[in-house]
C-alpha cells in the first residue's frame, strides 16, 4: 500500500483531529479489536521454533526453521527434514503459504549479487535477497529494477513467487525480470531453469507459491540505474476516478488511493528525471494514517461530518514533488501493520469495480484504510494474475487489530463478479475449483507440481485446498 | 454548518495529539527529543558493523528497516534514539524484543540464522555502543 501523504495535512489542522470528545462519546466507546487478536509469537513446545508473518495472523512452531547457506545444505533439508517444508520469506504474505509444522526455511543467507553480465544486462542474485537490499546493491553498481512494488522487505523468491507487483501501465510484475532460476527440488534435485533450459519449469517457476521446491538464485533483467520525479497530489476522488486511466497511460507509475468517507484521495506520478535531485525527504505517511484513525475514531458516526472535517482540516494544494534515484521513490517501509485483500481486475472492468468498492467500503463507518488502485502490464508466467492482459489491481486493508472478515463477506463477491483474479500471498478464499478457472494453465501447473512433490513435501493445510488434495 | 465544523476542530484541538509518530514511539515529547536530523539519516545510510560475517547479516536483515528512517526504527548509529531504549528496558530486554518481534519488526529482526550473542552485537552495534 501506498498511502503517502506526506504534508497533506496542515499541521495545526492535523492536531485537531483527535481525542473523541462529548456528544461522540457512545462512539468513542466502541472496541475496535477484533476477536481473537492476538499479536504475539505462538508458544513453541520445547525444542521447537515460533513463527509469524508480519502482521501477525499466520503462526506456526515448525519443529526445525532452517537457515541454509548452500545449495547442498538445501537439498539435505528436503531430503531430511520432517514435512511439510514450507519457504519462510520474508513473512510478508497474509495468507496461509508458509506456515508449517514440520520444517520452514529461510533463505535468507542466499542474499546479494554474484554476478552481472554487462553485455546482456542480466545480474544473478541470491533468492533471499530482499527486495530493498538488491534495490541498493544493484544502484551501487549504477543498475536498477525497472519496477519495485511499495513494499520491499520481501525476498526476491517470496516477492516473484506471490506475482507481486508495482504500478505501471507499461511495468510488469516483478518476477517478469527472472530469466532464468536455480531450483532445488522435493526430491533434492537442483535443477536450471530458463526460456532455452527446462522451459516449462521456468514458466511455472517464476509465480509458483513455493510448491515446487526451494529457488536459491535467480537470473535477472536489470537495466541501467534512473531517477524519478515523484508528485503526490491531494485529489477529490470523484476527479481521481474521472482521470485514472489517462494518467495511467501519461506517467510511467501511477497510481491513486482513497480515503474511506473523506470525499477525497491522494495520486502518485513517477517519470524518468534527469538532473539535480532535490532527495527524499522522511514520510509522514504513518503519521497521516494515523490522522485518518482518530478522524474515524472520533466522528466514525457521521460520514458527513468526517468528510467536512476532512475537508476543512487539509490544504488542496498540498502536495509533494521530489526527485531521487527511482528505488527511493518507488519502495518503502510499513511501519503500521494490516491485513489486506487485493485482486487484480481486467482492466476494462476496473473502474467500474473501484467506483463500487470505494461505494461499499464508504457504507462502513469502521472504515479508515486507504483504497489502493494501481495497474499493471501483462506477461506470460503460468500461474501470473496478469498473463491475460493488463488488469487493475484493488487492495483494501484493515490495521492488523481490527476486524477484516468483512472482506471476504462484502468485497469479495464484488472482486470476483469482475473477474478478478487474486494476489497470491494476499488474502482470499479460494480454492483449486475456482483458481482452475481463472487460469487456464492452472491444471498444467498442478500437474508439473506433482510430478516434482509427488508425495505432497511442499503442501501445507493452506496448499492442499489451493491444489485441490483437500 | 462551518460554525459546527469549526467548533469541532476548536474543541478537540484541545485535546491534544495521539498516536504513533516515525520515531516509533507514542510520546509526542520523547519523540521530538530524539527525532533524527538529517546527518542522522545520512550516517545510518553509511554505516556497516566491521566484522564481514556480522556486517553480512547486519546488511540482508537490520539494514532494511534501521538504515531507512521511514522505517520507524531506531536509525543505525543514531545514539540518542537507542540511549531511550537502552535507559527503559536495558541491553537483555532490547534482545528480548527483538527475538520476539516488536511493532513491525517482526521476530529475530529478520535474521533467523543470527545467534542470540550476534543480535547482540547487532543491537550494539546499530546503538552506536561498540568500542
Amino acid at each position: 500500500m501506498a498511502l503517502s501523504r506526506r504534508k497533506l495535512l496542515l499541521g495545526g489542522a492535523a492536531v485537531a483531529i483527535a481525542i473523541p470528545v462529548g456528544s461522540q462519546a457512545w462512539w468513542s466507546s466502541k472496541d475496535f479489536v477484533r476477536d481473537g487478536f492476538e499479536p504475539g509469537l505462538p508458544e513453541a513446545p520445547t525444542g521447537e521454533r515460533a513463527w509469524m508473518n508480519w502482521s501477525g495472523i499466520q503462526k506456526a512452531t515448525p519443529k526445525i526453521l532452517a537457515a541454509p547457506t548452500s545449495a547442498g545444505e538445501v537439498v539435505a533439508l528436503v531430503q531430511n527434514s520432517p514435512i511439510p517444508i514450507r519457504p519462510a520469506g520474508s513473512g510478508h504474505s497474509f495468507t496461509a503459504l508458509c506456515p508449517s509444522e514440520g520444517t520452514m526455511v529461510d533463505i535468507g543467507a542466499f542474499s546479494g549479487i554474484i554476478s552481472h553480465d554487462p553485455t546482456t544486462n542480466i545480474a544473478t542474485l541470491g533468492a533471499g535477497t530482499k527486495l530493498q537490499q538488491a534495490a541498493r546493491l544493484l544502484h551501487e553498481q549504477s543498475l536498477a529494477f525497472a519496477n519495485l512494488p511499495d513494499i520491499d522487505v520481501q525476498t526476491l523468491a517470496g516477492g516473484f513467487s506471490t506475482a507481486t507487483h508495482g504500478t505501471g501501465r507499461n511495468l510488469t510484475a516483478i518476477h517478469d525480470y527472472a530469466r532464468g532460476f536455480e531450483l532445488v527440488t522435493p526430491s533434492g534435485d537442483i535443477v536450471q531453469a530458463s526460456a532455452e533450459q527446462n522451459a516449462d519449469l521456468f514458466q511455472a517457476g517464476k509465480v509458483s507459491l513455493g510448491a515446487l521446491g526451494i529457488i536459491t538464485r535467480y537470473d535477472l533483467q536489470v537495466e541501467p540505474a534512473f531517477n524519478l520525479h515523484r508528485r503526490v497530489k491531494l485529489v477529490k476522488t470523484e476527479d481521481i476516478l474521472d482521470q485514472y486511466m489517462g494518467l495511467s497511460e501519461q506517467h510511467r507509475n501511477f497510481e491513486a488511493v482513497f480515503f474511506p468517507n473523506t470525499g477525497h484521495g491522494a495520486t502518485f506520478t513517477h517519470d524518468k528525471y534527469e538532473g539535480p535531485l532535490s532527495g527524499e525527504q522522511p514520510s509522514e505517511d504513518d503519521n497521516f494514517l494515523q490522522d485518518l484513525k482518530q478522524l474515524r475514531d472520533t466522528f466514525g458516526w457521521s460520514s458527513w461530518l468526517r468528510r467536512k472535517i476532512f475537508a476543512a482540516s487539509v490544504d488542496p494544494e498540498a502536495g509533494e514533488d521530489t526527485t531521487d534515484a527511482g528505488w527511493k521513490l518507488l519502495a518503502t517501509s510499513r511501519p503500521s501493520k494490516f491485513n489486506e485483500m487485493e485482486y487484480h481486475i481486467p482492466l476494462e472492468n476496473g473502474l467500474e469495480t473501484l467506483r463500487m468498492v470505494i461505494a461499499k467500503m464508504e457504507s462502513r463507518s469502521d472504515a479508515f484504510y486507504p483504497i489502493e488502485a494501481r495497474v499493471t502490464a501483462p506477461d506470460d508466467a503460468w500461474l501470473s494474475p496478469f498473463n491475460d492482459g493488463h488488469r487493475l489491481s484493488i487492495a483494501i486493508h484493515a490495521d492488523s487489530s481490527e476486524n477484516f472478515q468483512y472482506f471476504f463477506t462484502e468485497f469479495e463477491p464484488i472482486f470476483r463478479a469482475a473477474g478478478g483474479r487474486p494476489h497470491w500471498g494476499k488474502l482470499h478464499s479460494l480454492g483449486a475449483k475456482e483458481l482452475s478457472m481463472l487460469y487456464p494453465k492452472f491444471a498444467a501447473f498442478n500437474q508439473l507440481r506433482r510430478e516434482l512433490d509427488p508425495t505432497g513435501k511442499f503442501v501445507n493445510p493452506y496448499l492442499s485446498k489451493i491444489w485441490g488434495e483437500a | 454548518m462551518k460554525r459546527l465544523i469549526a467548533a469541532a476542530v476548536v474543541l478537540l484541538a484541545a485535546c491534544g495529539e495521539g498516536g504513533a509518530d516515525r520515531t516509533g514511539g507514542t510520546d509526542g515529547s520523547m519523540a521530538a527529543a530524539i527525532s533524527p536530523t538529517d546527518a542522522d539519516i545520512q550516517l545510518a545510510a553509511d554505516l556497516t558493523p566491521d566484522d564481514a560475517e556480522l556486517a553480512a547479516k547486519y546488511d540482508r536483515s537490520c539494514r532494511t528497516c534501521h538504515a531507512t528512517v521511514d522505517a520507524a526504527a531506531p536509525l543505525t548509529g543514531h545514539r540518542a534514539a537507542w540511549a531511550v531504549r537502552y535507559d527503559a528496558k536495558g541491553a537483555a530486554d532490547l534482545l528480548t524484543s527483538t527475538k520476539a518481534g516488536l511493532n513491525a519488526m517482526p521476530p529475530m529482526g529478520l535474521c533467523s540464522d543470527c545467534s542470540d550473542e550476534e543480535l547482540d552485537q547487532l543491537i550494539a552495534f546499530m546503538a552506536g555502543r561498540t568500542s
